[in-house]
């Protein structure tokens, strides 16, 4: 816990950085990396948020994505204006349909509303371990978007639901990355947080020390969802129209691959493999239309750069089976003490 | 005995009556009944599948008895979750040992220290002063047994790449650090040569002495038990057998038969 101080001003140097970029960003470069280092922001938030229960405290849900998405439609008709909601969602109750939300507010209560869900659903759920919680979680992700689909007096059902106010820029998420992370890595790096692991490493003996593992989980949950509702909105703000099948499987598989790749027990991890993914797979997309090198011309190849993703997991799961981090933080050379291992004698003397 | 048993229930720290327990009809352990007083430091000991880990796992909570009674401090803790018995002031190892392999050593007596100074996560995000001092109470109480058991050196180190003996003493000083009144100890000298085990036994004494913990040791290492123990349990595929001073048990033709004729 001593080496505690060193992760908050890690933290603190990368929000100043990240602030540096989110308000100069869009004078210095086009709009293409804006919009690239705003996605990177965003998925950050998830992969984050997705970290609390699937890295760091052992519960590999395949559920997460359920409350991306009931946080993006929760923000998504809160923020629609009163005339959109009348020509839209006509068949909108009463309490929803006289009033329309900022940004921010709707925002928060996306992330309410997703913890809420995850109370309801981990009470039982946080019980299960192993496959087990996972298979259950899936269970809820595909029950999420069966409602979206169905319940189309609030979501438009399959059809695209549309005119989400275009609110998110980037200072709005880096802004709310900021404070993701200072409310994961304190929480990760505490007493708490140990008991989280603790749980995770093994649930006999965090019993037999008088741990409550659902509580401990349940925790770790609902956090997640929380900030996992609030990445919704910000998604939905920054898609402006969206349908059920953006929050789901394709979405899942793309956030555990980011944690994976990054370390699941590392929050530094979690944002490495964001930005890893995302600039391969930029780089990858414009590999893939095809371009010309003096006399070689390569042919477009379309889906050339999943198969290379794909490659690339696979190679990494070969050789760095923990991830690129593992549980290791980068703390900007503020220390060469990992967060978790020091086999250097003496150094919290 | 008898006089013993005529003072008052209260020096009576755990008593267990009639205690049974059946895996799909085997019978893991029948009828034991067992008295502990505050302070004791007892041996159960018995073949394997003699019912001594069953004992331990009934006792706190990791499963559940078909008939029979345990009292803790004279309040019935049957059908209570484990994380409440230890709360009550009964600890454990395990057999093996079950460490939280990523955290390091002191980080391992950190998370049961926790237990007596409980930080939830609203307070692990705001941090304030009396997360602070909780923070602080916790670190002294892992310095404190860290120093004990002589794992001072590794505190850094993480539990996983400990060596063997050291595991074994690190699982000890995490129980402790819950605080508890009993400690129950499963095979605690499994895999350490006779100079460790020694050690071990110095440790416990020690531990009870300062502590003031009743302490059961569960064990098939002779040496140990005799040396240590006050009184030795003898169970038998479930049952008792014979409970008495070392020298009894010793000489206890049931016992010769059943257990140290084997060995």
């Amino acid at each position: 816990m001593k080496a505690d101080p060193r992760i908050p001003i890690a933290v603190g140097a990368a929000l100043l950085l990240a602030a540096g970029v989110a308000f100069g960003a869009p004078h210095m470069v086009g709009d293409y990396f804006v919009r690239i280092l705003l996605l990177i922001a965003l998925n950050s938030i998830l992969v984050l948020s997705l970290s609390l229960s699937n890295g760091f405290t052992g519960v590999f849900s395949l559920g997460h994505v359920g409350f991306i998405g009931a946080g993006a439609y929760a923000a998504g008709i809160l923020s629609l204006t009163v005339q959109q909601k009348k020509a839209l969602l006509p068949h909108l109750p009463d309490l929803l349909n006289w009033f329309s939300l900022p940004f921010l507010p709707a925002t928060l209560v996306a992330g309410l509303f997703a913890a809420l869900l995850a109370v309801i659903v981990g009470y039982p759920l946080m019980r299960l371990s192993g496959y087990f919680v996972s298979v259950a979680t899936m269970g809820f992700l595909i029950i999420v978007n069966v409602v979206l689909i169905n319940a189309s007096d609030f979501t438009r059902g399959a059809r695209t639901f549309t005119g989400v106010p275009l609110a998110t820029t980037l200072p709005w998420v880096i802004g709310w990355l900021a404070v993701t992370l200072l409310v994961l890595a304190r929480l990760v790096y505490s007493p708490f947080g140990r008991r989280m692991k603790a749980v995770r490493d093994d649930t006999i003996a965090a019993s037999a020390v008088g741990i409550s593992v659902l509580r401990a989980r349940l925790v770790a949950f609902v956090i997640g969802a929380f900030f996992a509702g609030v990445g919704g909105s910000l998604y939905a703000h920054y898609l402006g129209s969206f349908s059920p099948n953006t929050f789901y499987f394709a979405m899942t598989m793309n956030l555990i691959a980011m944690l994976v790749l990054g370390g699941m027990g590392s929050l530094s991890g979690a944002i490495i493999g964001v930005i890893c993914v995302s600039i391969l797979s930029e780089l990858l997309r414009s590999v893939e239309r095809g371009f010309t090198i003096g006399d070689i011309t390569v042919p477009a190849l379309f889906g050339a750069s999943q198969i290379v993703l794909g490659f690339l997991f696979i190679l990494i799961m070969i050789f760095r089976p923990k991830g690129i981090m593992g549980d290791r933080e980068l703390t900007f050379g503020l220390s060469g003490r990992s967060a978790n291992q020091n086999h250097k004698e003496g150094k919290d003397r | 005995m008898a006089l013993r048993d005529g003072k008052t229930d209260e020096q009576i720290l755990l008593r267990t009556t009639g205690l049974t327990k059946a895996f799909r009809g085997l019978v893991a352990l029948r009828d034991q009944t067992i008295t502990l007083r505050a302070r004791e430091i007892v041996g159960v000991i018995g073949p394997n599948g003699s019912g001594k880990s069953t004992f331990f796992n009934l006792i706190t909570g990791f499963s559940q008895p078909n008939s029979g009674q345990i009292e803790f401090k004279g309040r019935s803790i049957v059908g209570m979750h484990t994380s409440r018995i230890v709360a009550l002031g009964i600890a454990r190892t395990f057999q093996g040992s079950r460490l939280f392999g990523t955290l390091t050593v002191r980080e391992n007596v950190l998370a049961a220290a926790q237990l007596r100074e409980p930080v939830g996560p609203i307070a692990s995000i705001v941090r304030g002063s009396l997360y602070q001092r909780r923070v602080a109470a916790a670190e002294v109480v892992a310095t404190e047994l860290l120093d004990l058991m002589g794992l001072s050196d590794q505190a850094d180190r993480l539990a996983a790449d400990l060596p063997y003996g050291d595991q074994r003493r690190l699982e000890i000083a995490r129980a402790l650090a819950t605080k508890p009144e009993l400690l129950l100890l499963d095979e605690p000298a499994a895999g350490l040569d006779s100079n460790e085990t020694k050690v071990l036994a110095g440790l416990i004494r020690t531990i009870r002495d300062r502590y003031g913990v009743a302490v059961v040791v569960v064990e098939h290492d002779m040496d140990l038990i005799m040396g240590l123990c006050e009184r030795i349990q003898v169970l038998a595929t479930g049952e008792v057998i014979c409970v008495g001073t070392p020298e009894e048990v010793r000489n206890h033709p049931r016992v010769r038969e059943a257990y140290l004729g084997h060995s």
